[in-house]
């Protein structure tokens, strides 16, 4: 907030903010604010984040700490350091959001686009519970605001031959002094891209919207008044790795902020009221009866006969406030009240068309309750400056959440399996962390933590009704009982920062208990045609996992800048078995060169195999790859425009691969050349 | 979709969602008041969490309708014949409004004895029937049940003889049943044992109404001593297995019924989705099956 304010008033208050300010509290508000932000992914960001045209999932992928997990071209769901779903919060500028699939084809990330992304935040392990009880970490994304006294337009469009995929994207800014109005949107159009073989990879097409408008009103000085409206909608979106694709994907999101420039004795503070809805169309309509019979694992071929509806729906209402005080000379105190609640439903209706018994009605169960969780929390931190060269954070967390089955079915479809839901599954979670962070000279700094977090069950974990997960071809139910699950971690980084030369090391070590995992249960039949048997969400005994990074970035010359970027992750239960949907050791590499009006940037990216599988989860040892893309662009300025003309290939050696945690082993894009046209008026 | 209309039907839309927007602002802020002060934001939300309270379960009521009425022989008693549902074949529960004819008034204390007859052309038989209790119901009926083991038609019909004795008033009254349908989905048939060389007569009487989840599920078993008697079965063991047969599953935690009386057996079925179900049972005296691959098809 408070660098937006400074780009909005002229550095004013920033310039007032700077004479008060003393050395250690610049240190207070790193330690405070970015956490664990690792600088060098910076430049990953803004460089990708410059072609609009491209998803938020390229940008994703080559942050240090993140991976993904892909079931398509689009919409890949972000895992940070080995954890996934419940596991992490995926926020909007802290806004708590959660998809309407049971399959979890629709991550939050997949409503954020370049072109409205302004920053992404990663808090690692429990040290992201600012946003949220969390043992794997925070991922939020920002969203771009509108700018006071300012007037751009923006415009573009790209194409890219894999996929024959089109995308336009415009932007435009108009601000005044008081208010400011700023509209940004992408349509994209891909077909389904050819792989390494030369083969057309059926399914990975999709089709979508996004469009983000945002208003700023000042009634006074000082007093800021933000509202976003966001819009995102997908259409056609194909899932090679599942047997139903998406035909309809709606988000809508809407936010009302409120910024003054001080509130109280506070600083920093903002306060949020938002909500938003998600739809969510996943049907089989799109898939012959063929492509089914080769896919079953099970040798069921009845699926010929069979089309499949599954709508979800959610919806969040939630608010927030946070802030921070300077409460004595040496402490910094900042604090975030919260509260949501959500709403979510999922329903599957099967049409048969069987032959032999004709007329038969449509199948259909809550594959989602009808279910409510309403969810506050209290966060609070305190950082204390030791000496000079060290600050220590001390920060607290506790959510009370309280979920309840709503519809009649749901709750007699848990009767089904033994259990009554019909009350409210209360839960209190805290998560506590301290942390230090040592400053013995003016490029180095070490950062070293110890935390404790808790993260609530997902609905899917707790009430999901025989939900078909398509990699290791169970059906799994929810466990109304199942506990919280636990993580106690440490971590380390050290880090050295000039311009032309920054590295970071870092690693963090997590063990987790009451770990929340599938265990077959032999006597349940499985509901899905396709499926092999009946999993139930446990809480098994315990697991750890180790995530390591190693960042380098050297500008020798102006004109050129290398990067590295290493990570690593490793996990295993605690009877030494790998846990599923690790990624392998992965490298990047990139040559970026930079002069006048010309950009080249070649890149190499290297997967380790990935042979730490876990077989039981239907898990296949995966080879490594070894890819190179190459990228350029030439701006042409004159007068107050700028033209940038952009063009590269991805995939050079047209490598047929696919990544570990790609489900289904379905290629990735083989050769893709893109050519991309876009204007800029200052 | 193809591009062009996407994109060109997409603004319109988002034009006309501009008031969807409007709507939803003025919500946050009504939000907004009601919450007063956001600093107690969770505070309230604790509360109303803790507020949440369990909705009130209206029972269900049965709508009777009439099947017949019919005076007594000698005209001392006039019986209303009621029903939940047209007569099929299968277990009816039938309920029995007798009052008195000179005055109108319910009768409230009598045996009455149920003789459900089938007249066909070549002969005439009866059917498994239970008698209601000596007492009315809190409605006021005297509740039987008559198990329909066929359908009727135009020209073979059931009649139901009802024996009453009221504190030394006897008397009978004779319905003529206007129809006894057959179902689409049988909830009655009979079975042949080939060991005890008996006919058994097995029906569904729950669930009535079937529901995703645990429902119960009962039968009753019959079988023919002779044209005129059909006594209740009540030394079987019957296991059942529901299934859905277009999807070739079962269901978890089932309970195999068990003998509760007057050839009722009660126990639980689980259905996990709507749709067409099919519950196979396997039914057994002394070890040896009676009938094979029988089952009751219930959808909904």
């Amino acid at each position: 907030m408070l660098c937006l304010l400074t780009g909005l008033t002229g550095n004013l208050p920033a310039q007032q903010r700077g004479r008060d300010i003393t050395k250690d509290t610049v240190q207070i508000e790193e330690v405070l604010v970015t956490q664990r932000i690792v600088l060098n992914d910076e430049n990953t960001v803004k460089y990708y984040q410059s072609f609009y045209s491209s998803g938020i999932d390229k940008i994703n992928e080559r942050l240090g700490s993140m991976s993904l997990i892909s079931r398509g071209a689009y919409a890949k769901e972000p895992v940070l350091n080995g954890f996934s779903s419940g596991q992490i919060n995926v926020t909007i500028g802290g806004m708590k959001m959660f998809g309407a699939c049971t399959d979890k084809m629709d991550p939050v990330t997949s409503y954020v686009e370049p072109v409205n992304l302004k920053s992404i935040r990663i808090n690692e392990g429990s040290t992201g519970s600012k946003n949220g009880s969390t043992i794997g970490g925070t991922f939020d994304m920002e969203l771009q605001s509108p700018e006071k006294s300012a007037f751009t337009v923006e415009a573009g469009a790209n194409y890219e031959t894999a996929s024959k995929g089109k995308t336009v994207f415009f932007l435009s800014n108009f601000g005044k002094e008081r208010w400011a109005y700023r509209i940004s949107g992408v349509y994209k159009h891909y077909s389904p891209y050819t792989d390494g073989n030369g083969r057309k990879v059926p399914f990975t097409q999709y089709e979508k919207v996004n469009l983000l408008q945002s208003v700023l009103f000042s009634p006074a000085t000082g007093h800021d008044l933000t509202f976003d409206w966001l819009i995102d909608d997908a259409f056609d979106v194909g899932y090679p790795a599942l047997p139903m694709d998406v035909s309809r994907a709606k988000g809508r999101i809407y936010s009302l902020q409120y910024a003054p420039e001080k509130f109280l004795h506070l600083s920093d503070f903002n306060a949020r009221v938002y909500s938003n809805t998600v739809y969510h169309l996943m049907d089989d309509s799109r898939r012959d009866s063929l492509y089914l019979v080769e896919n079953s694992r099970t040798g069921k071929a009845d699926s010929v006969y069979m089309k499949m509806d599954m709508p979800g729906w959610s919806r969040t209402w939630g608010a927030f406030a946070q802030g921070s005080s300077r409460w004595s000379e040496r402490n910094l105190l900042s604090f975030k009240l919260e509260t949501y609640r959500t709403w979510q439903k999922a329903e599957m209706t099967m049409f048969m068309n069987n032959l032999t018994s004709p007329g038969e009605p449509p199948m259909f169960a809550e594959t989602w309750p009808e279910h409510r969780r309403q969810v506050s929390g209290i966060f609070l931190k305190n950082d204390y400056v030791l000496s000079p060269k060290i600050v220590l954070g001390i920060d607290l967390r506790a959510d009370y959440s309280s979920s309840r089955v709503l519809s009649e079915q749901g709750k007699q479809q848990f009767s089904s399996l033994g259990y009554d839901v019909d009350k409210s599954f209360r839960k209190f979670v805290q998560s506590a962390n301290f942390t230090m962070a040592f400053t013995p000279a003016t490029a180095w700094q070490a950062k070293a933590g110890l935390g404790r977090g808790e993260r609530l069950p997902t609905l899917s974990e707790q009430f999901g009704f025989y939900l078909f997960n398509a990699y290791d071809g169970y059906d799994y139910i929810g466990n109304p009982g199942i506990k919280t699950e636990k993580s106690v971690n440490v971590f380390g980084k050290l880090s050295y920062t000039r311009p032309a030369f920054k590295f970071s090391a870092e690693a963090s070590y997590n063990h987790i208990s009451d770990y929340i995992l599938g265990v077959t249960v032999p006597d349940y039949e499985a509901l899905n045609l396709y499926a092999t048997g009946t999993k139930r969400y446990e809480n098994t005994g315990g697991a750890r996992t180790f995530s390591s990074q190693f960042q380098l970035f050297w500008k020798p010359l102006p004109a050129f800048e290398f990067f590295n970027l290493m990570k690593y992750n490793r996990g295993e239960t605690n009877d030494n078995e790998p846990l599923p949907l690790m990624p392998p050791l992965k490298n990047l590499f990139s040559i970026h060169f930079e002069k006048r009006n010309y950009q080249l940037q070649l890149e190499n990216e290297y997967s380790a195999p990935q042979n730490r599988i876990n077989t039981g989860y239907g898990e296949t040892k995966t080879p490594g790859f070894t890819l190179l893309h190459l990228r350029t662009g030439y701006k042409i300025r004159t007068g107050k425009s700028v033209v940038n003309l952009n063009a590269g290939v991805e995939n050079l050696l047209d490598k047929a691969y696919s990544e570990h945690l790609d489900w289904g082993n379905y290629n990735r894009p083989g050769r893709n050349f893109y050519f991309m046209i876009s204007y800029k008026s200052l | 979709m193809p591009a062009g209309v996407t994109l060109s039907g997409y603004f319109i839309h988002i034009l006309l969602m501009t008031t969807d927007g409007l709507h939803v602002i003025y919500q946050l802020i009504n939000k907004l008041l009601q919450m007063k002060h956001i600093l107690f934001l969770f505070v309230l939300t604790l509360f109303v969490a803790a507020c949440e309270k369990d909705e009130d379960i209206i029972p269900e009521t049965v709508n009777l309708q009439t099947i017949a009425t019919a005076s007594s022989e000698t005209g001392y008693f006039n019986v209303e014949l009621l029903a939940g549902e047209l007569l099929f074949q299968g277990y009816n529960k039938l309920y029995l409004d007798i009052m008195k004819n000179s005055d109108g008034s319910r009768i409230t204390q009598a045996s009455v004895s149920l003789l459900p007859l089938m007249h066909m052309t070549t002969m005439t038989h009866a059917a498994p029937f239970e008698n209601p209790k000596n007492t009315p119901n809190d409605d006021g009926y005297f509740e039987g049940a008559v198990v329909f083991i066929m359908p009727s038609n135009p020209d073979e019909g059931w009649t139901l003889e009802v024996a009453i004795d009221a504190g030394g008033q006897k008397d009978t009254v004779i319905f003529t049943i206007p129809v006894v349908n057959s179902l689409e989905e049988a909830r009655e048939f009979n079975v042949v044992s080939e060991s005890a060389g008996k006919t058994y007569f097995i029906s569904l009487t729950e669930p009535s109404k079937p529901k995703v989840g645990l429902n119960d599920i009962e039968f009753t078993i019959h079988y023919r001593e002779n044209m005129m008697n059909f006594p209740a079965a009540e030394d079987l063991s019957v296991t059942i297995e529901p299934e859905m047969p277009s999807m070739n599953h079962g269901s978890p935690n089932n309970v195999n019924p068990v003998h509760t009386g007057n050839g009722h057996y009660k126990g639980k079925v689980n259905f996990t989705m709507t749709g067409w179900w099919r519950v196979n049972i396997e039914v057994s005296k002394d070890g040896q099956p009676i009938g094979e691959n029988l089952s009751f098809d219930i959808t909904f």
